[in-house]
């Protein structure tokens, strides 16, 4: 019996020892900080239909700021989809390419039908094969829900395009109306015209934006449904009802609004409905832009209390209030990342407006638009990666969307007027 | 009797070996694998998402439509010029606070350095001399690591051949290791088994510690893949190396 069981001991102590003999650890570090090289190859030869849809998805792509594409003039033509069975992954890793993506559409049954493969051929696997399919005239949504999932299905983060940017637009007779587009530039939408409006501000679920608006010639809060355009009053004290913020759980508003002294306005947290109000900070100082942290814990807002407007944050449990930006003359419109990870605001920096990032316990400060023009309104997209905001960069006021590591900028509207306050939406699911 | 009984002991001795080899076996054989998705396809409808407005060219859907019906008459037309500048709160407007102003506090030590960090964009010369530094600096924490890592594992083949090898191979997979800046997190490690032949062919790789992190994972997957075929190791052996990818 000892006999066995010594051998056996013994054969675990040789094959524990074959495991065991381990071998170097080599430390592999520095990785090169540049986008994937994507070969996209959308069917050829294309009609319109897919013309269209290859720029639309090849816009969406370059926003999200990923993937470089390749030249495709050197690449085989490809006359039908690459399907698992028929990718030669060996061909397109000696092309260079680290993911490939391929697409055809076409109409199926009065239809849009959208194939889909998406690979990694270095590893030589497929990571996406599916068929989306929409009705007529709904390419656009088509082509964002695949370029969302590829966004996905690489970074295990939110996509990017299945979301609006509301913001106000000027117009020439002098009208300062809330419109609606997506992240690319498609679906302009008015949703409330003929008035002035400012400050728009989104629920959580992307269904309602609050604004304010002189339709009855004091700045009142209203919200409006963007589905069915139903427009209801939520504040009307007289004297400023501006810069409203929805919180997370979607019960309360925070706002500003008149405050003892003329000029000065204090922020107020009321009910969804309007029905109670309560203030939140009151001072003889100026109070403005209140923005909430994701869990819905802090509220971020800009104060003159030190004769400059700078950006403080207030934490609703103990009611305290700390300065979160210590340097330059014009610090404002705070905006809180989804994640809660960064807070972006505009900043003066040598006699201009620039986007920055912040942590929110004041750390790690950095510029993200360094250059020429006036950067103002920063606004998270959902996957808390891009920004959008408002700048004078090529000299009429439109949107652009950055990332934080300073992608882009890519300009989102083309208006006659100018264009500005943009507020990113979440994702629709 | 006690044949009887040590037969017993020799039957469950048996059952304890050969369960004990079951495991070390399966421990042997079953490496750490990426799950790879398997190939399906879905279809994705949709018709029955919820979209709002058809998407005319034109830029006046229903929801505006509806409103400007539903807008009272008094409204309608609003001049501008009889508007009040809107109270937006806009920089040049903030009133200045009665009581003496308060000299704005200094920016904190910091912030300045971090702002003097983000003033305009240095140039070229300048951000290769910044990497060369910061390179060299790698470089020498590196290899202190590399001593490190070889004083802990002392029966590991030995000799300048060797080395040398390590460090070519070191370059070459590090050359082919690419990741978008955005995502890119800083605080993950994932660890690569690569083993390869004589040839200098990559016979398998496989992620012994995954970062947790998806998209880093599959960098270094990558990175190992792309760099194949390696130089061939010395003395014509089959080499097998954990691959510590850290950024």
């Amino acid at each position: 019996m000892c006999f066995v069981l010594r051998i056996a001991l013994a054969l675990g102590i040789v094959l524990w020892g074959i495991r065991a003999e381990v071998t170097v650890y080599l430390e592999i570090d520095s990785p090169k900080l540049r986008l994937y090289r994507l070969a996209f190859l959308p069917v050829v030869p294309g009609d319109d239909l897919s013309k269209r849809a290859e720029s639309l998805m090849e816009r969406c792509l370059e926003i999200s700021h990923l993937f470089e594409f390749m030249d495709r003039s050197k690449f085989p033509l490809i006359r039908e989809p690459l399907s698992p069975e028929r990718i030669d992954y060996k061909l397109w890793r000696e092309m260079g390419a680290e993911f490939v993506l391929s697409t055809a559409i076409s109409h199926e049954g009065g239809q849009l039908q959208l194939v889909l493969f998406f690979y990694d051929p270095v590893q030589g696997i497929p990571l996406i094969s599916k068929v989306y399919r929409a009705q007529q005239g709904f390419l656009r949504q088509l082509v964002y829900k695949a370029v969302d999932d590829i966004l996905q299905t690489l970074t295990g983060r939110e996509g990017l395009f299945n979301s609006r940017i509301a913001f106000i637009r000027a117009q020439k007779e002098g009208f300062r109306e809330l419109w609606l587009i997506r992240p690319d530039g498609g679906e302009e939408i008015p949703l409330v015209k003929g008035t002035i409006c400012m400050s728009p501000s989104w629920s959580h679920d992307g269904r309602k934006v609050l604004y304010t608006s002189l339709r009855s010639r004091n700045p009142d809060l209203y919200v409006v449904d963007i589905f069915d355009g139903t427009v209801k009053l939520l504040s009307q004290n007289p004297g400023p009802n501006v810069s409203a913020s929805w919180s997370p759980d979607g019960r309360w508003i925070a706002l500003a609004m008149r405050g003892e002294k003329p000029g000065d306005t204090d922020l107020y947290l009321m009910s969804a409905d309007g029905g109670s109000l309560k203030p939140l900070l009151v001072s003889p100082h100026v109070e403005v832009s209140p923005c909430w942290s994701p869990d819905g814990k802090r509220i971020a807002f800009v104060s003159d209390r030190t004769g400059t407007p700078q950006i403080y944050i207030y934490d609703l449990g103990s009611g305290k209030f700390s300065r979160l930006t210590n340097f330059g003359s014009y610090n404002a419109w705070p905006s809180w990342s989804p994640k809660g990870d960064w807070i972006a605001f505009s900043g003066r920096w040598q006699g201009q407006f620039k986007l920055f990032i912040i942590r929110p316990d004041g750390s790690d400060l950095r510029m993200i638009t360094p250059y020429a023009g006036d950067h103002e309104r920063p606004s998270w997209a959902p996957n808390g990666r891009h920004l959008v905001f408002s700048s004078n960069l090529k000299g009429k006021r439109l949107l652009y969307i950055t990332t934080i590591q300073s992608g882009g900028p890519w300009v989102v509207t083309l208006s006659q007027g100018e264009d500005s306050q943009p507020a990113w939406s979440r994702l629709y699911q | 009797m006690k044949p009887k009984r040590e037969r017993g002991h020799l039957l469950r001795a048996l059952l304890v070996s050969s369960l004990v080899h079951l495991v070390l076996l399966l421990f042997l054989v079953k490496p750490l694998h990426l799950k790879e998705q398997p190939y399906r396809t879905l279809t994705v409808s949709l018709l029955e998402t919820r979209i709002p407005e058809p998407p005319s060219p034109t830029p006046q859907p229903q929801s505006a439509q509806l409103l400007e019906k539903e807008r009272p008459k008094a409204v309608e037309q609003p001049k501008p010029r009889e508007i009040p500048k809107p109270e937006e709160p806009k920089r040049p407007e903030l009133p200045r606070p009665v009581q003496k102003p308060i000299k704005p506090e200094p920016p904190k030590e910091e912030q300045r350095q971090l702002l003097a960090k983000s003033e305009p964009r240095p140039t070229a010369e300048e951000v290769d001399l910044e990497r060369q530094r910061l390179e060299a600096i790698k470089e020498i924490e590196r290899r202190i690591r590399e001593r490190q890592i070889e004083a802990q594992s002392p029966q590991e083949p030995k000799g300048a051949a060797f080395d040398l090898y390590l460090s070519q191979l070191q370059e070459r997979i590090r050359s082919f290791w690419v990741i978008p800046e955005g995502l890119l997190r800083e605080d993950v490690k994932a660890i690569i088994r690569v083993r390869i032949d004589p040839q200098g062919r990559l016979l398998s790789a496989e992620l012994e510690k995954s970062s947790g992190d998806k998209v880093f994972d599959r960098s270094a997957l990558q990175a190992v893949k792309k760099a194949e075929p390696f130089p061939p190791p010395p003395g014509g052996q089959t080499m097998e190396v954990g691959l510590v990818f850290r950024p």
